[in-house]
């Protein structure tokens, strides 16, 4: 587990699986507010090799290319570690709590509670990007089903369906800025090296995640 | 990877996944009972010497009440733009379509062996079966009901005008200063609502007949099951010797135009004076819902390569736990 000073955090299959996630997630996201006609009320049609952006078919034809790898990455990440028994992300009991705690002494520079592989708030984080993703993905995709089979859904269901899909591609766009905005915090930085090379130095990850550090040497 | 029972399950599922998504055109399914339409072009005289043809004044005077009536503090340009739309001072516009005029009749004038015709088109929303304004509307207000009608809800739409730009006949049109985004103002967001032909939704839910076709007094308009005005749009075509359009156009409609002139015709006509961009013509538009097909069926296979990715996966590699 541990090399050169640097211990092992992400496996490849994770790394791709956060990364094709990601993308896919702001393609999706690109597209998605594509939907709305912002891009050429704001000209971005008119910046160099934009031109296409305000062309609602195409923006569609985008959203279907990005839905795919999307819905079967998040699929596959649910899967793979459930048959794996990997739930370190699952949020526990006292999560809420230990949060406020994190956050305090980020910001008061005190002392932070020892830490497992992942922060508190992170399965927190982690929690609500599912359910987001959750909703999202099965309304999207209940949207895309109607399309493609011609099914009629009465009106009222589909408007309820589709501003669902709206409302939480904007919690997703919310989550997105903090998940990136969290890496403003000086502490949280190496995290963000990690998921390319998948490693942490061990003297990082023994002065914040040391719970985790002592049960990998047990292990 | 190793093969197992599993993995063979897995692969059996997505192989009839994939058999059971139908790889003919997206289609709405119209039922045979919905309403359909039929304007028969060799009838409608555009009540020559009237002001105002019947249909439309009908329609106006049907659809006043549901006019949109701006605020005039949101009659502003749609920031960062230099304009909006505003037909409210414009209510009296009969020659084409506005919030204020759902239904106007097209004068065409065409040479047919040697003489001059003119041709009167009433033209409102075709209430595709398969409209891109309702597949595409980010706000899911413009609706298609089960029985045909395609409609738009103005008080939840924000006025992007989508609906506009993705209708081959530029049905839905513009109001500012209504709508939920006066709400939000001065959040650059919104313009206002879009409005057209609902084919009197309240009037067919009361088993009555819209009220452009009980005004009309040659009987040019006429509404019934699908499958009636398709059985009597061929009887005209055959007896006419003439033409239709709207009921294959656009991967089908619930306007049947019958024409004795061909459509091309009228249509080169049409856009000879109008900008072909805003005419509403009689060409033959793609439906790009309908194309859109595959890469949607792709999309709906996902889950089955995460399902089956996963278990490969898992089965392939069984390394050591990652947390």
């Amino acid at each position: 587990m541990t090399k050169n000073g640097q211990i092992h955090r992400h496996s490849l299959v994770v790394r791709l699986c956060h990364w094709l996630i990601a993308l896919s997630g702001l393609l999706l996201t690109f597209s998605g507010i594509g939907f709305m006609p912002l891009y050429g009320r704001f000209y971005l049609n008119e910046l160099p090799g934009l031109h296409w952006v305000t062309h609602f078919q195409t923006q569609m034809n985008l959203h279907y290319l990005a839905a795919g790898p999307f819905i079967a990455a998040c699929l596959f990440h649910l899967l793979y570690h459930w048959r794996r028994g990997e739930f370190a992300l699952v949020p526990q009991r006292g999560d809420l709590k230990e949060s406020w705690l994190i956050i305090k002494a980020m910001l008061m520079k005190g002392q932070e509670p020892a830490h497992e592989k992942f922060l508190a708030e992170q399965r927190i984080a982690y929690a609500t990007f599912a359910l987001t993703i959750g909703v999202l993905s099965a309304s999207g995709y209940f949207l895309a089903v109607k399309n493609t089979l011609g099914w009629h859904v009465a009106p009222q269901v589909l408007q309820v369906i589709i501003l669902m899909h709206l409302v939480f591609t904007f919690l997703f766009l919310l989550q997105i800025a903090l998940h990136l905005g969290a890496f403003i915090l000086k502490a949280n930085r190496p995290l963000f090296a990690s998921m390319f090379n998948g490693r942490v130095t061990l003297s990082y990850a023994a002065k914040r995640h040391s719970r985790w550090v002592k049960r990998n040497r047990i292990r | 990877m190793k093969f197992s029972r599993r993995t063979f399950i897995a692969g059996v599922a997505a192989a009839a996944t994939a058999a059971a998504i139908p790889k003919s055109r997206a289609l709405a399914r119209t039922s045979p009972e919905s309403w359909a339409t039929l304007i028969d072009l060799t009838r409608c005289t555009g009540c020559e010497g009237e002001a105002v043809p019947r249909c439309v004044s009908a329609c106006r005077t049907k659809n006043a009440a549901r006019f949109p009536e701006p605020d005039p503090a949101m009659l502003k340009d749609y920031w960062p733009k230099d304009f909006h739309e505003d037909w409210s001072g414009k209510r009296d516009e009969i020659y084409r379509l506005t919030p204020y005029n759902w239904l106007f009749v097209d004068e065409v004038y065409l040479e047919i062996n040697g003489q001059d015709q003119r041709v009167n088109i009433p033209r409102r929303c075709m209430h595709c079966d398969n409209p891109p304004c309702v597949s595409l509307c980010p706000f899911g207000t413009a609706q298609k009901d089960a029985d045909g009608p395609v409609r738009i809800e103005p008080s939840l739409c924000f006025g992007g005008a989508k609906c506009r730009a993705v209708c081959p006949w530029n049905v839905p049109q513009r109001q500012a200063g209504v709508g939920p985004y006066t709400i939000l103002d001065p959040m650059p967001v919104g313009g206002g609502a879009m409005y057209k032909c609902d084919l009197c939704r309240d009037l067919l839910n009361r088993g009555e007949t819209p009220r452009c076709m009980t005004a009309c007094p040659e009987q040019a308009m006429s509404i019934g099951p699908r499958e009636e005005i398709l059985a009597l749009a061929d009887q005209l075509k055959k007896d006419y010797n003439g033409y239709l359009y709207g009921r294959d156009e656009h991967g089908g409609t619930a306007t049947i135009y019958v024409s004795k002139i061909p459509f091309e015709q009228i249509d080169a006509a049409i856009i000879e004076d109008v900008n072909p961009k805003k005419a509403m013509r009689f060409h033959q538009p793609e439906n790009e819902g309908e194309k859109q097909h595959r890469r949607a069926s792709v999309a709906l296979l996902a889950p089955l390569a995460g399902i089956v990715g996963a278990f490969a996966a898992t089965i392939a590699a069984k390394g050591p736990k990652d947390d």
